[in-house]
Formats: structure tokens, sequence, C-alpha cells
């Protein structure tokens, strides 16, 4: 059974860089047996041609046993974490989402949904992260879906930077989401 | 201009660079201690690791 410890005091986050990509890494909890220890893991990483992807992950640590599991789908961790504990999660994954972005400060990165046909709560989540990035001065634009699976940009500068990477691209319908989920 | 074909491609092998994404990390020593900093006989972290106060 997961312990979660988000929100239980303050924690110390983990900043790496690596040749490969940046991760920012929380630890959210334990198993009740003591065996595995969990993490929230965002990072950047290189695409080929340098770009950056963003992505987040949940990490489980098996310290008996000296490895590790990064849940990578939100489908398995909706077994592992459940109720007001994904909340919380949800929570540690914004606020490492943050740090990564004040460490690493990328011109530019993009990201992509791992599962496809996703339903709209389980969506929620990446238009927080837009959300987050917008914050942080950048602008999140997508492009048409394809078999379920979406993609974002963040691009960090002005409006003509984003218009000439995705022509597809609708900002609006976005940002207009975001906004209509915040006030639900 | 990013091209709708490299678009569909990114979002068609996203799960695959994800997956290799970890193996990367998963093979990367400090990832690896700070990950394991906790356990009994977890081991030290060193590098270029920076540790933040997160409340």
């Amino acid at each position: 059974m997961f312990i979660c410890t988000v929100g239980s005091g303050d924690v110390h986050v983990d900043y790496i860089k690596r040749e490969f990509g940046y991760a920012v890494l929380v630890p959210i909890g334990y198993s009740e047996d003591g065996q595995y220890n969990y993490f929230v893991q965002t990072a950047f990483s290189e695409l080929p041609g340098g770009e950056l992807e963003y992505y987040f992950n949940v990490i489980e640590v098996d310290g008996v046993n000296n490895n590790e599991y990064f849940y990578t789908s939100g489908w398995d961790t909706r077994i592992l974490i459940q109720g007001d504990d994904r909340l919380k999660v949800l929570s540690a994954i914004c606020a490492a989402t943050r740090h990564l972005i004040m460490a690493v400060k990328p011109q530019q990165c993009m990201r992509c949904t791992n599962d496809a046909h996703q339903p709209d709560k389980a969506l929620e989540k990446h238009y927080l992260i837009s959300k987050i990035f917008e914050e942080a001065g950048y602008e999140v634009v997508t492009a048409d879906p394809f078999h379920g699976r979406r993609i974002w940009w963040m691009i960090r500068g002005t409006t003509e930077s984003a218009d000439s990477l995705c022509s597809e691209a609708d900002p609006a319908t976005e940002a207009t989401d975001v906004e209509q989920r915040q006030a639900d | 201009m990013l091209s709708r074909d490299k678009q569909i491609e990114l979002m068609e092998k996203a799960e695959t660079r994800l997956a290799s994404y970890a193996e990367q990390w998963k093979r990367d020593p400090q990832f690896h201690a700070a990950l394991h900093r906790n356990d009994a006989d977890g081991d030290d972290k060193e590098g270029d690791s920076q540790v933040a106060a997160f409340g």
C-alpha cells in the first residue's frame, strides 16, 4: 500500500544535470512494508537535433533489490496511487516542473502524451503543466492530435517564434480550456 | 515550420522515447544514488546534484 508523504512538511529535491538531460526528483511516499520509496521525476531529455523534451514519471525504488521501476503511464499509477493522494502527487509534479523550468530555462521544448485517447479528466494534468509553463513566461502551442496522442511546444519569447514552429497550433483553444477547467 | 509528418513521428514514438529516457537515467550513477540515498545501505550522493528546500 502506498503511503503518501506529499504535504507532510518540507522535503528536499534533487536537481540532476547530465549531458543527455536534466531531472528533478521529489520524494512522494513509500510502501507500507518499507521495501519501496516513491519519487516524482520531471525531466528534460535531448531529442536528436538538440531540442528538449519535457516529461514526468513516478519512480518506484526498490530498496531491497536495489532497482527502480518507472511508471510512465497514468493507467499504471491509477492502481498504485488512489483517491486524494493522486491530487497530492499531481501537486508534487507541478512543483517539480516549476523547479525544473527555473533551473534549466530552455528557450524551447516539447512534450507529448504517452497514453493515447486519454479522457478529459486524465488530460487535466497536461493542461496544468501548460499553465505552469505559461506562468513561467512560455507560450504553449499545440497541433492536431494523432490517433489520440497530443503534442505541445513551449516557447520562451515571441508569438512569431511559436507561429513559425507549428502552423497548425491553436493556443487560444488550450488557454480557454485551462481557464474553463479552473473556473469549474 | 515543423511538418505534420514530423509532428506525427514525435507523437507516434513518444512511448518508445520515454522508455529510452528511463533506461538512460537508470544507468546514471548519480541518479541512482539520489534515488537510493535513503535506503538502509544506500549510496552517498556525489557530483553536481543540488538539494533545495521545497515546501
